[in-house]
């Protein structure tokens, strides 16, 4: 009778412990989060407005990039049901190709930042040490209307990256897969690496 | 009131209407659910189950022909004024020609909130067209919405969706670009039962042309840079407008 009541006990203050520690976890997961896109952002804003040479800030630019991107994971995810029956050397192929588009695509827009007001809205967690974080961004140059931008972003041993961004509540990376999906059953796999690398030649 | 009362193509049009709304609710437009082309196995770590993207478009060769089209009259015909109108007319004007758009549009939303039994949606029209025709200088500001009446635009195709009616297939509408059957459906009736063509300019064609093309125009301009990006992002551009289309429909949030 003891014993069940020792263990008893014992549950109940372990999962007390768990109910404590489990909500204080995910606020400092928050907060640090805050600070990881605040200083990408900070990041970001200190390399366009310095006095380098366009080239070099392009590589800086990208170095962010691929610090704070889970390009690997986007460019599987982007090939949905295809990415069981793409072979090894495709995949491989297929990444490179998605990793110098992506870079390609989205450096290119981080000029756009420059001048613009940015706040962090809210930090929501949903579920695997995944978090999307809303913020508004308003470009005074083009409009005075905000835009809301959204990132998925994955805490993965201690470290932040994003995988998704999400416009105006359009999801970057479930339209990329629609698009892939779309090009792969018409064409093929080939079809998809060769056109991630002519993407590449026309800019 | 008077006009309504005396105008029997207003009357025609709510009748219109009140009949179409019921056919479609009767006959269902679609008996099919829109399949659900999307596999997400991948991982279930991400992106749940529970994400559901209706997308249904049976009539996607036909579709890409119209959406080549729109591409060439966009580029020829409606993007040319309206880069020009994006870059003479400074931001503050635009808002008031906005302003004076929509607030012209606030009696079909009057009529729309009467067929949905709304009659919040309807006061709330009625109130803001009053208000800024008078105080807000015909339309041109919107003095209501800094009184707490906020704009709500309402389509023809709202009213089908509250009486029942799917969305039906995707298409691409010439010139209007991406709808589908139900929404596509409303939006025909939205421009012929825009007020405009029953107050006053009715057999003024020049003037109705006109007024058209500006909106066209004004609507337009809104989407300068994001028809670029959308180029710039995308391999196959129909299918990735497609998509991004159907998770705007889907509504926010859904991704969580």
């Amino acid at each position: 009778m003891n014993n069940i009541i020792k263990l008893t006990k014992r549950v109940f203050i372990s999962f007390a412990l768990v109910v404590m520690i489990y909500p204080l976890s995910i606020a400092e997961e928050k907060q640090k989060l805050i600070g990881f896109v605040n200083d990408t952002a900070k990041q970001v804003i200190s390399v366009i407005e310095s006095t380098n040479t366009n080239s070099q800030k392009e590589q800086e630019l990208q170095d962010i990039f691929c610090n704070s991107v889970d390009i690997d994971w986007m460019a599987k995810f982007a090939l949905g049901r295809y990415y069981k029956e793409i072979s090894q050397q495709q995949l491989d192929e297929y990444l490179t190709a998605y990793k110098n588009f992506l870079i390609n695509t989205y450096v290119s827009k981080f000029s756009e930042y420059n001048g613009v007001n940015f706040d962090i809205e809210s930090v929501k967690y949903i579920s695997n040490s995944q978090y999307i974080v809303s913020t508004k961004i308003l470009n005074k140059k083009y409009t005075s209307k905000y835009i809301s931008i959204a990132y998925r972003i994955k805490m993965m041993n201690n470290n932040f990256l994003i995988r998704d961004i999400i416009a105006e509540d359009i999801s970057l990376i479930l339209g990329q897969r629609a698009d892939f999906s779309s090009i792969i059953s018409k064409e093929g796999i080939e079809a998809l690496i060769q056109k991630l690398g002519e993407k590449l030649n026309k800019e | 009131m008077n006009i309504l009362a005396n105008n029997f193509s207003i009357k025609l049009f709510v009748v219109f209407g009140v009949l179409t709304t019921l056919m479609v609710t009767l006959i269902n437009v679609e008996g099919r659910e829109p399949i659900n082309d999307e596999d997400y196995s991948l991982d279930n770590d991400y992106y749940d189950q529970s994400y559901n993207l209706k997308i249904y478009d049976p009539y996607e060769n036909f579709n890409r022909k119209v959406y080549k089209f729109n591409k060439i009259v966009d580029k020829y015909i409606i993007m040319p004024p309206a880069a020009m109108y994006s870059v003479i007319v400074p931001n503050s004007a635009k808002k008031g020609v906005n302003s004076f758009v929509s607030n012209l549009r606030e009696p079909l939303n009057v009529i729309y909130g009467v067929i949905q039994l709304k009659p919040n949606v309807s006061f709330n029209s009625f109130f803001r067209f009053f208000i800024n025709s008078t105080f807000g200088i015909l339309g041109i500001f919107d003095v209501a919405e800094l009184m707490g009446l906020k704009k709500s635009n309402r389509s023809f195709g709202d009213v089908l969706k509250y009486y029942g009616a799917k969305q039906g297939p995707y298409i691409i509408l010439p010139i209007l670009g991406s709808s589908n059957f139900r929404d596509g459906f409303g939006k025909v009736i939205d421009i012929g039962g825009d007020p405009i063509n029953f107050v006053k300019f009715k057999n003024d064609k020049k003037f109705l042309r006109v007024y058209y093309g500006t909106s066209l125009i004004v609507e337009r301009e809104k989407f300068i840079g994001t028809d670029k990006t959308l180029s710039e992002i995308s391999l196959d551009e129909y299918a990735a407008l497609r998509n991004f289309y159907y998770q705007k429909l889907n509504g926010e949030n859904n991704y969580e």
